[in-house]
């Protein structure tokens, strides 16, 4: 993998976006007012409305935004594309509530509010089938990992945020925004928005903008919290009123940075407690990743079988990450009935009529004999690490266990998950600034102190993450007992592990 | 050639540590192995984003975590701001990782001071 990887993966983004921005028109007659049941209603500019209606936004519709949780919380069937509305009106909420504090500076203005809402507009344009749950997939595609590689141009970034990154980059999508630009008279910065997609700033002095985007407490964050929470009937809430006053920038060594003043530590544990709440209680919720791991089924039952997708009249293997772009949740059910193949069309349909794998052994301290000195625990525990050797290694354990267990059902079907944690170090990231302590003349600048620092809700959320991690295998409902068996057999051979009687109990086996 | 994962690299630079204990705190920690990074492949296991507010690895982060819940490392309560290294993690290096690194052993000794003494002054 070198430099060509990018220009290949370039090339098919081009290709990818003469289908997606095909057609599509720049004429929206006024402004349109969009409603939104969780932020209310939001006035969007024609020029944003013209990029909504592009049918590279519009398929987001068709990808939820909280993966397969809708098999478990049926309510969550919420879209990418809701949550991009939220998303932008949370962009400007925050933006708003800073641009008070500075009016009349040069900071927060109407150039930088265009860039903003069209980065939150376009921040998840990359996405593919299913959310985060065909991202699992993707980011283990060679291409994907020259990219996000130590030698790659994105290192150390999300797979889905580069696919948009690029894709604002490219050749295709700057020809419909300058159409754009002259038919609404701005101007945008169209490396500005692809680079706070990812994350990055274009100089030190501007690290605030990307920020709100794409930073410990952005747009997108809280939007997610709120929406995923809502529609999955976990009411969360943050005190966002709060944060509003509290937000500030400064400078932190040479980075102009978002901070909160002191009353704004509040709110900001609340974003943190909130976030793992989500994820023990919704995306780690072990019927969700069962439904997560029968998408992954599907995919490499496509790839074992050397079946060719087709969409658009492009073929796709599914073993390049740009593939997956040409994916929805509509398209990844359509294949049932455009491919003539029995067995993608029974695992395919078990997903869309929720006959979900069950759990046929739990692998967490609870079910492991003396786990905390048990060097095997280690051993598979490194196997959380999301790297292709650790997806191999699970892969031979998944197929060692369908061994065990006499072939019961499709290798494709038994499955070792070992969820990674969910990323906690926005504490870390985040600055609270506290009054210097002296008070009238002799006042000095205010103390940034880390969010940690103040308070230790980090560490105790980590901890609590820690002892909440749970570990499954996956296997098809008719063949639970004997993988348990089996199952059980391989990890403690291969591991030097002992499994308790818990094990039975959780995954409710007799 | 047998792989590394990033938890081998962290709990072999650790059993080298000078001393049981060191501070918890994200930001030297991963500055400090970034630092290292830069100087010794050994450590290229570890992806930095640099684009954080400071430099931020998830295999690192990840790693952590694990040696954590595996009980090879340990915090203080109750504000858990100090990592404790356990008789397990000796146990693990010796057992599981001593063979894989034996001709780099210099190498890990090297980068556990300097992570030492780059956390002290940080």
């Amino acid at each position: 993998m070198s430099k060509g990887t990018l220009e290949a993966v370039k090339t098919k983004i081009e290709s990818f976006l003469e289908v997606y921005l095909a057609g599509a028109t720049t004429e929206v007659r006024a402004p349109k007012a969009i409603h939104d049941s969780l932020w209310g209603t939001h006035l969007f500019q024609p020029h944003e409305i013209a990029l909504l209606n592009t049918p590279l936004l519009q398929r987001l519709r068709q990808i939820h935004q909280t993966s397969l949780a809708y098999f478990t919380f049926p309510s969550a069937t919420h879209t990418r594309f809701e949550h991009t509305i939220g998303v932008v009106n949370q962009c400007d909420k925050l933006f708003e509530a800073l641009r008070k504090k500075y009016s009349g500076g040069a900071l927060f203005n109407e150039e930088d509010l265009l860039n903003v809402r069209l980065s939150a507009l376009l921040h998840d344009c990359g996405h593919s089938a299913f959310s985060h749950a065909s991202e699992e997939v993707y980011r283990f595609c060679d291409d994907m990992q020259y990219l996000c590689g130590s030698a790659g141009p994105y290192k150390g970034k999300n797979a889905h945020e580069i696919l948009a990154s690029l894709i604002v980059s490219s050749e295709q999508f700057e020809k419909f925004l300058l159409q754009l630009e002259k038919k609404y008279n701005f101007k945008c910065d169209r490396n500005l928005i692809a680079e706070i997609i990812v994350g990055k700033s274009p100089s030190r002095e501007n690290k605030y903008l990307t920020q709100i985007i794409n930073g410990p407490f952005d747009a997108d964050k809280l939007d997610y919290i709120y929406r995923d929470g809502h529609f999955s009937g976990l009411p969360l809430k943050v005190d966002l009123d709060r944060l509003w006053y509290a937000v500030e920038q400064t400078f932190k060594d040479d980075d102009r940075i978002l901070i909160v003043n002191f009353g704004g530590a509040s709110p900001l544990e609340q974003i943190l407690f909130c976030k793992i709440v989500l994820f023990s209680t919704i995306y780690h919720h072990h019927k969700v990743r069962a439904a997560d791991c029968m998408l992954k089924s599907i995919v490499e039952y496509v790839r074992n079988k050397n079946i060719e997708i087709s969409i658009n009249d492009t073929k796709l293997t599914l073993n390049e990450a740009t593939d997956f772009l040409w994916l929805t949740d509509d398209a990844v059910f359509a294949q049932a009935y455009l491919i003539k193949d029995r067995e993608l069309h029974r695992l395919i349909h078990n997903l869309l009529y929720r006959r979900l794998f069950k759990r046929a052994l739990t692998i967490c301290k609870d079910t492991i004999k003396d786990s905390d000195k048990s060097l095997g625990y280690q051993d598979l525990q490194k196997l959380t690490q999301r790297l292709p050797e650790s997806h191999r290694q699970l892969r031979e354990l998944a197929r060692q266990i369908w061994e065990t267990a006499a072939k019961p059902c499709l290798p494709e079907e038994i499955w070792v998950d070992l969820p990674h944690f969910p990323p906690t170090h926005e504490a870390d990231e985040t600055f609270v600034s506290y009054p210097s302590g002296k008070s009238g003349e002799n006042q000095g600048d205010p103390e940034l102190r880390r969010l940690t620092s103040v308070f230790p809700a980090a560490q105790w959320v980590d901890l609590y993450v820690k002892n909440k991690w749970k570990g499954h295998v996956f296997c098809p409902p008719d063949c639970q007992a004997a993988v348990s068996v089996a199952a059980r057999s391989v990890i403690e051979a291969e591991y030097g592990l002992q499994f308790n009687e818990w094990t039975n109990l959780l995954c409710h086996i007799e | 050639m047998e792989v590394l994962f990033p938890d081998d690299v962290l709990a072999a630079i650790l059993n080298f540590y000078p001393g049981d204990e060191f501070p918890a705190a994200r930001e030297p920690l991963h500055r400090g192995i970034l630092e290292l990074e830069k100087e010794q492949e050994l450590l290229n296991v570890f992806v930095f984003d640099e684009d954080k507010v400071f430099p931020y690895s998830e295999e690192l982060d990840q790693a952590f975590g694990n040696l954590e819940t595996s009980g090879l490392l340990g915090k203080f309560n109750p504000e858990l701001r100090i990592y404790r290294i356990s008789q397990n993690l000796r146990d693990y290096y010796t057992a599981r990782l001593k063979t894989k690194f034996q001709a780099q052993e210099d190498e890990l000794k090297d980068a556990a001071c300097k992570l030492a003494a780059l956390i002290a002054t940080s």
